[in-house]
């Protein structure tokens, strides 16, 4: 059977007898999520990457040590261990009393990975999420996190509220003015993010 | 002074054999998901496959 006809439990219990290759087929199936998570939460293509890296490294150490209790969710763990280390990140960077990467902008855009596209693809794609990318950097850095966890991560309430150290209702009410916030800037700006 | 009692105050137009409190919530929560799925479905970037090997390697 084909890897990736393999779901994610299937993959992990691979690799936990022993196929290096099913770890690489997990990590090509969810990098993007993961990787657009991260990039969005600390807006810092570098560190993204260095973050990314790390938490598949973790995954791995956790998998080889036996720490990882399969649930069926997979990806959730993965964003939870991310989610963690970037924690652990902004806390080492508050002690260092370095500036907040908030101000570090990046392009994304022009990486290599539109280089198969044609102009004007890359053009709408680019466009369609520079401004997407600009709604979630406006919103407030709890309501952003809320959103990013639950749709990047497929967290529960419950998940996010733990992960967060906040109560469920805290979470969802979040979610709640992220959404209001979210719909009242697209109607502002008139905006069309949709693919054409 | 007037004192209105609200323990089986009726509300005009509720009716209870409709959608359950709980169902709504739930249907509100899928409409959320679905609105955050449309929006950001296309804000995806890819870290690319040198990555995944510089992990690999690294392990």
């Amino acid at each position: 059977m084909k890897k990736s006809e393999l779901n994610d439990q299937e993959l992990v219990q691979a690799y936990i007898k022993g196929d290096q290759s099913a770890i690489e087929s997990l990590i090509t199936r969810h990098r993007s999520k993961v990787y657009t998570y991260i990039v969005l939460t600390i807006k810092n293509q570098q560190l993204a990457e260095d973050l990314f890296q790390e938490t598949f490294i973790k995954v791995i150490q956790s998998l080889r040590g036996g720490k990882y209790k399969d649930n069926g969710r997979f990806l959730s763990w993965v964003i939870r261990i991310a989610h963690n280390l970037i924690i652990d990140h902004f806390r080492k960077e508050k002690q260092m009393n370095s500036i907040s990467n908030d101000d570090t902008e990046v392009d994304l855009f022009n990486s290599r990975k539109f280089s198969d596209k044609n102009i004007e693809e890359i053009i709408v794609s680019s466009q369609i999420k520079s401004e997407l990318r600009t709604l979630i950097n406006e919103l407030p850095s709890d309501q952003r996190e809320v959103v990013l966890l639950r749709h990047y991560g497929e967290l529960s309430f419950k998940e996010i509220a733990d992960q967060t150290g906040v109560s469920i209702n805290t979470a969802l009410g979040r979610m709640r003015y992220a959404l209001i916030n979210l719909r009242k800037m697209i109607n502002e700006r008139e905006l069309s993010l949709t693919v054409y | 002074m007037v004192k209105i009692s609200t323990l089986f105050h009726r509300v005009d137009g509720f009716d209870e054999t409709n959608t359950s409190s709980e169902t709504r919530d739930l249907s509100d929560q899928l409409n959320d998901d679905q609105f955050l799925k449309d929006l950001l479905e296309p804000l995806l970037f890819d870290p690319g496959d040198e990555i995944v090997q510089a992990i690999l390697h690294n392990v």
